[in-house]
């Protein structure tokens, strides 16, 4: 009981999965296993992206720069490829791309100290304007087959991108839990002063974080190229949005400090189901957004309200 | 007791300009040739009034500013410290009046912050963390789970967290800024417990209050600082008040609060069975002309809250405000400002100033109305007034173009009263006036509420200082949980410990 009363965002998560599973028994073929892998499959990318941006919103940043980054990252890694190099170099290579912008936003907020929100917003339209030059605003495509089994291909019955997604949240999740650095950057989101006069270098830590953000979101953007088997310059930028509302819906709070890379991924899972709901019952995407959209203002509203509700209510005389 | 552990030698400090450079030339100084000691295992009390010095020669001793002149020599060895982090290895541990953790994680994570315990070079053992962590708080007697997160602990519970932690790194000094500021009673007890049990581990404590019972109770030596100076030593076995009270204020205290106002019959405001909140007792209170009316109590017994209420600046349950005679339905800020009531609230910083204009901005602010002509600015009647305010309140600037966030936090004081004298409020609240500001400052601010007052303004000070509150009132309320728990008349004879007994018990 006190573990559910922790993390009272679980209730709404609870909440909205049964509305979807409600929604859901009015869909055919909504509840078939493959569906369902498929809708896991189709929130992979955005699961990635979000276990990065959940450690930014936990140092109370802001990312984004993810739309940007998953198309140039995915750009990069495809016009190598399409060059004839070795895949696994070209993937490095789209990798350490985002890195390195993921790095510069760090460095950028933590040394210059210009606001997260400017600096990735800028580095996010410079990396989308690069995979427009890159690719001369036109798509690129025909990977290698072996490309495409990352993004297509299935083992034991289940898809190798769920895998990769799965790899990802686990590794994040340890991180944060179990290594100093991830204990410190929770205690970095909730007093800087305090973690700066233990003698913490609080400046390299931001610049890691946004640096991991970075290069998750080139992470996702690679792997969104292999399940198309294209790259679009602008193809990474709904991703921004839905890591955005996975943060949220899975309760990381934008006060900082607080915040699980699991329940980023059950919010992304969340996005993942209300999207193939909207699809199967033939919404066009431009209308999904505005729903997703809406999504993410109630419950921000919701968990602001909560949270004013809460320190009234603890104020006592 | 014994031999020197600690000597400060001729520590001073500069004050310095907006961009940090010390001003080496002036006479004014944050502190000026202080000598300190500290001897093994003694509580040694600091004392002075706010602005004197305290927490910057602290700030020093732990490494978190540097002193522009003067050593130090710790346990027979000269040094110094360039951060914290080196105070905290030579054995000097902090606690600082507002806590030093994070909230939002546990116990055990921030004794250990910055100091985790590994198990392999990728992941921290926890479970050795919460152990050590358990062993640590045990020592001082106290039972916190060390799993808990620091927010769902007390302040009290918060502090014991700090000394803990502070005891994990063998301090041999440790300095608590005014720690018991926000404690019950019954915290209190075991705080001293505790402070007397480390005493007779050898442990020294400078031990900063203002709160004279306290230092008869725990403290053996009194040092007092005044404006930057040390004004003497005492031993707590020769304790004199009198003596004491000179060496902080350096004048008696009628002087600094002489007052020739004297208070009318005609009520400007009263409130009648006024809620702060749900749950909290009603209030009924009333300010005269003329008169000054003192609000004691502890930070957080309702007083800024009961304040905010009648301002119109906080909603609350139930109650009736009477101003002037007439009834205010539900008072708002505006319609306040119109009526005659002015608020200072107790943070300059944050709602009275707006920092980054200049001072006639900031003095005109409040009732631009005057000033409107056809919608526009007259800036020629803007001026008229700025300068005949901040002439009148002897503001030092170099012109009223000045930016506030520039002025000394006196004078932005000033700018803040200027700001509503300038419209004859008929109510002045105000909400600790001197808080962080220096004596001669804090003169003026005394002499110019003892004028306002003469002119017939009905003054409410919210006050947490007590000469401050017994010098300058005419009456005092004293607040607490939430409501009104004692009335003091100046006829009656206002003591320290009749308003604390009010405040506490």
């Amino acid at each position: 009981m006190e573990r559910i009363k922790q993390h009272k965002n679980i209730i709404w998560i609870g909440a909205a999965i049964v509305a979807l599973i409600i929604a859901g028994s009015f869909i055919p073929y909504f509840y078939t296993l493959d569906n369902l892998l498929n809708v896991v499959r189709q929130s992979s990318v955005v699961a990635i992206c979000a276990v990065g941006v959940t450690m930014v919103i936990i140092i109370l940043g802001i990312d984004l720069s993810v739309g940007g980054i998953v198309s140039f990252g995915a750009m990069v890694c495809g016009i190598l490829m399409l060059a004839g190099n070795n895949i696994v170099l070209c993937m490095l290579a789209g990798m350490a791309v985002g890195l390195a912008f993921g790095l510069f936003n760090g460095f950028m907020v933590a040394k210059i100290g210009v606001p997260p929100f400017i600096t990735t917003l800028v580095v996010g339209q410079v990396a989308a304007g690069l995979a427009l030059v890159l690719s001369n605003g036109g798509s690129i495509g025909g990977f290698p087959d072996s490309y495409g089994f990352i993004g297509n291909g299935t083992f034991l019955g289940v898809p190798v991108s769920n895998y990769i997604m799965a790899a990802f949240v686990i590794v994040g999740s340890l991180f944060m839990a179990k290594t100093k650095m991830g204990s410190q950057i929770y205690a970095l989101g909730g007093n800087e002063t305090v973690v700066r006069q233990e003698g913490i270098n609080t400046n390299k830590i931001k610049i890691i974080v946004y640096g991991i953000s970075g290069f998750c979101a080139a992470c996702g953007g690679i792997l969104l190229s292999a399940q198309l088997d294209t790259v679009h310059p602008i193809q990474g930028e709904p991703y921004l949005l839905d890591t955005i509302a996975a943060c949220v819906i899975g309760g990381v709070s934008m006060m900082g400090g607080e915040g699980k890379i699991y329940l980023a991924l059950v919010g992304a899972l969340v996005i993942g189901l209300v999207r193939n709901a909207l699809n199967m019952l033939g919404m066009h995407p431009f209308y999904q957004n505005i729903i997703i959209g809406a999504i993410i203002i109630v419950v921000v509203a919701i968990s602001v309200w909560n949270k004013n509700k809460k320190i009234k209510e603890s104020k006592t005389f | 007791m014994s031999e020197t552990i600690l000597e400060m030698r001729g520590i001073t400090k500069y004050i310095f300009d907006s961009e940090g450079i010390a001003l080496k030339n002036t006479n004014v100084k944050i502190l000026d040739n202080i000598d300190f000691n500290l001897r093994h295992g003694e509580v040694h009390v600091l004392m002075g009034e706010n602005g004197a010095g305290k927490s910057t020669l602290m700030k020093i001793l732990g490494g978190i500013i540097p002193p522009d002149e003067g050593e130090m020599v710790l346990e027979g060895q000269k040094t110094g410290f360039k951060n914290p982090m080196e105070a905290k290895a030579a054995g000097i541990g902090f606690i600082h009046q507002e806590l030093n953790l994070c909230q939002n994680i546990d116990v055990a994570h921030n004794m250990f912050l910055g100091n985790e315990i590994m198990k392999n070079s990728v992941f921290m053992d926890k479970k050795e963390m919460y152990q050590r962590s358990a062993e640590l708080l045990a020592r001082i007697g106290c039972n916190i789970n060390p799993k808990t997160i620091v927010r769902n602990l007390s302040t009290a519970q918060q502090q014991l967290v700090e000394i803990a932690k502070a005891m994990s790194y063998h301090s041999k000094i440790l300095i608590m800024d005014e720690p018991t500021a926000s404690l019950s009673q019954n915290e209190i007890d075991i705080l001293f417990n505790l402070i007397r049990d480390m005493k007779g581990k050898g442990i020294s404590i400078i031990y900063i209050s203002h709160r004279f019972e306290e230092l008869l109770e725990i403290g053996d030596r009194i040092t007092v600082l005044r404006d930057g100076k040390n004004s003497g030593n005492m031993d707590v076995a020769d304790y004199d008040y009198d003596k004491l009270v000179n060496m902080m204020v350096g004048r008696t205290l009628e002087k600094m609060h002489s007052c020739t106002h004297i208070p009318q019959e005609e009520e400007v405001l009263r409130v009648e069975g006024l809620k702060i909140s749900e749950k909290t007792k009603p209030i009924h209170i009333t300010v005269k002309k003329g008169e000054i009316v003192g609000l004691g109590g502890l930070v957080g017994s309702g007083r800024t809250e009961l304040a905010q209420s009648i301002f119109g600046a906080r909603r609350f349950p139930s109650g009736k405000v009477y101003y002037m005679g007439e009834r205010i339905k539900k008072p708002n800020p505006r319609s306040s400002v119109q009526k005659g009531i002015a608020y200072l609230s107790e943070d300059r910083k944050l709602d009275g100033l707006v920092l980054p204009m200049d001072i006639r901005e900031n003095i005109t602010l409040a009732y631009l109305d005057r000033f409107f002509k056809n919608r526009i600015i007259s800036k020629p009647r803007e001026r008229e007034i700025a300068e005949g305010e901040a002439r009148e309140l002897n503001i030092v600037c170099r012109s009223i173009y000045q930016l506030v966030s520039t002025l000394s936090g006196g004078n932005q004081q000033k700018v803040v009263l200027a700001k509503w004298l300038s419209q004859m409020p008929k109510l002045l609240i105000l909400d600790e006036p001197t808080r962080g500001i220096d004596i001669n400052a804090k003169a003026e601010i005394y002499k110019l509420m003892d004028e306002i007052a003469g002119q017939g303004v009905a003054i409410l000070m919210i006050s947490s200082e007590m000469p401050e509150l017994i010098g300058m009132s005419d009456r005092i309320y004293v607040m607490r949980g939430g409501t009104i728990s004692d009335e003091i008349d100046k006829a009656d004879g206002i003591t320290q410990e009749r308003i604390l007994q009010g405040a506490l018990n």
